[in-house]
């Protein structure tokens, strides 16, 4: 099956037949998402089969990115003179990130990861992005993100990051191997 | 000193069945009426909803924003559990001539739609 990502048209995609086993993650899609979109406020993207021919179309998951920025304007300034930024650094927030469960396995949450991380690799080059910010929902969210290499904060237990310097070195690698196993076959 | 009272009134027209259901929850939780269970369920949700749309940005602690800076100073290299899924998945999908990622799945990762 081919899956892509599209932004959420309440028309073209199928809010019901969503469940995540979060309430939390199932309401926001069916009430509040497309307000947010509509407010400019946060902007969803829907996994869908490109095949299917229905419409509405089911939803496999789903992630919301909006701009963010974190203010750092109480460093000391000796330090804050050392820093490649000063006061707001701009970022990425993913609000939410969510799967089917009823059509999806557990590994799905890890390609749309993945896809937000491409999304915000090539956003970066055009926007300055920072970080990935992620709301950390509950201990099961942090555990998933942990995983991947988000850093938790120190004294605020609910977001955790992801520099974009860390993603453009994934994605350096990846072009690295390409290349390599490139070179050995010619 | 004399107590406020509630002047607004709220009406609304839910089904029996759900009646019953928050009436039960009601009864359950341990709340003196469903007037008061709904009241305080609400405003618990009232505020999740601003708790999610309030900010665009926020203000770090001293310590974290010390942290933050160290970490954009000297990002990490991608640990082996982002290297290892960032390979198995980019071999699943390709570009269409938008840009677009179109992800090839096997049939044990996505089950297909009813078509009905």
């Amino acid at each position: 099956m081919r899956i892509t990502f599209e932004i959420l048209d309440k028309h073209r995609h199928d809010r019901d037949n969503f469940d995540c086993g979060s309430e939390e993650l199932n309401s926001f899609l069916k009430n509040q998402a497309n307000q947010r979109q509509k407010r400019h406020n946060a902007v969803t993207h829907v996994a869908v089969d490109v095949d299917e021919v229905k419409v509405p179309k089911l939803i496999y998951g789903y992630y919301t990115l909006s701009n963010y920025s974190l203010d750092c304007n109480i460093l000391p300034i000796a330090e804050a003179k050392k820093m490649p930024i000063k006061e707001k650094i701009p970022s990425l927030k993913l609000g939410r990130l969510a799967r089917n469960k009823l059509y999806s396995n557990p590994g799905f949450g890890k390609i749309i990861l993945m896809e937000v991380f491409r999304k915000a690799v090539a956003l970066s080059t055009e926007v300055g992005i920072y970080l990935i910010d992620v709301d950390i929902l509950n201990a099961e969210v942090g555990k998933f993100y942990r995983q991947f290499g988000f850093i938790e904060f120190i004294d605020d237990n609910k977001h955790m990051f992801i520099t974009i310097e860390t993603l453009k070195k994934l994605f350096k690698l990846e072009e690295k191997i390409s290349m390599n196993t490139y070179s050995e076959a010619t | 000193m004399r107590r406020k009272v509630a002047e607004a009134r709220i009406d609304m027209r839910i089904s029996p069945q759900r009646k019953y259901f928050l009436e039960l929850a009601a009864f359950v939780g341990g709340y003196d009426s469903l007037s008061n269970f709904i009241k305080e369920a609400s405003e618990k949700l009232a505020k999740t909803v601003f708790d999610n749309t309030k900010d665009e940005s926020r203000e770090l602690s001293a310590k974290d924003q010390a942290l933050l800076m160290n970490f954009l100073k000297n990002s990490p290299e991608p640990n082996p559990t982002l290297k290892a899924a960032y390979k198995k998945i980019t071999a699943l999908y390709q570009l269409d001539e938008r840009g677009q990622a179109i992800y090839e799945l096997d049939p044990d990762m996505v089950k297909k739609a009813d078509p009905a």
